[in-house]
């Protein structure tokens, strides 16, 4: 038997606070039934992000979510489905974010940096390049950001070379020392590349 | 990443980084971040901190920042996030 919520007439986010309530019951087989496009996008927004199979019926206007939870798809396909890490490497070349001003470029940096550990699917890879090596080192204002990163599976690269002109090589705190050959090999074997 | 937590917004990215830099002076712990999505205010700059900082923090607030700084509680323990603007 499955349950039926019906959410039409219901302003957003009612719909989609509903069919969570029902989720976090226990319930199995689930039908929210929407009126319109928005609340069925944020249903059904909810129930991918819970890695649940779902299937929408359109009947006179309305939508009918059907949906099973603790679907049978096993931890790797789920992780198929949802890639946490893209084909993405970003490469930081200097300490700041733009030009112009450096006090806003500072605090650029940081909301760049806050923002990479929100979202996903992170990228793969992060290369620190010239100014750039003074994000990975212990007076970065970004090292809690680039470790979460790091806890999450990105590779945390710094060109080696750098670190050394700087006189920062005993001051690494996150992540591993690179040189040209693997930087090179890392930038032009990704699928996209994205400069700071 | 926090579930809960306090972001502190401001009237102008200028005067996000001052506050920054005072709560980094009196050796604080917050964040700048980009302002949240649920607070659809102000500048595009942001102060996130936790419980244990905002005393420290709003006391590091004068009378006279009471019209350039909102505070909000971000709450993203639910599906859908919510901010609630609270009176400092």
């Amino acid at each position: 038997m499955s349950v039926e919520i019906d959410a039409r007439g219901l302003a957003c986010p009612k719909p989609v606070i509903l069919t969570k309530k029902e989720i976090d019951k226990g319930t199995k087989d689930i039908v929210t039934i929407v009126d319109n496009e928005i609340a069925k996008e944020n249903v059904t927004k909810l129930i991918s992000k819970m890695s649940f199979d779902f299937d929408v019926e359109v009947c006179e206007g309305d939508f009918f979510i059907h949906f099973t939870t603790g679907s049978e798809m096993g931890l790797e396909e789920q992780g198929a489905l949802k890639p946490e890490i893209e084909d993405l490497v970003i490469y930081v070349a200097s300490e700041r974010m733009g030009v112009g001003n450096d006090e806003l470029g500072d605090a650029l940096m940081k909301g760049y940096f806050y923002t990479l550990t929100e979202r996903t699917p992170y990228p793969k890879a992060i290369l620190f390049v010239n100014g750039g090596v003074k994000m990975t080192v212990a007076t970065s204002p970004v090292l809690d950001h680039l470790r979460a990163l790091e806890e999450k599976g990105v590779e945390i690269l710094s060109c080696g070379t750098c670190l050394d002109y700087y006189n920062m090589k005993d001051q690494l705190a996150v992540g591993g020392v690179t040189n040209m050959y693997t930087i090179l090999d890392t930038m032009n074997g990704a699928k996209k590349l994205a400069k700071v | 990443m926090e579930k809960l937590f306090y972001c502190l917004t401001f009237d102008s990215t200028h005067y996000a980084i001052k506050i920054e830099k005072r709560m980094k002076d009196a050796e604080l712990k917050g964040v700048i971040i980009p302002t949240p999505r649920e607070v659809s205010a102000s500048c595009g700059l942001s102060l996130k901190f936790l419980e244990e900082d905002k005393p420290g923090i709003i006391g590091l607030l004068e009378e006279a920042d009471r019209e350039r700084v909102t505070l909000y509680l971000i709450d993203r323990r639910e599906s859908t996030y919510q901010a609630e603007k609270l009176e400092w």
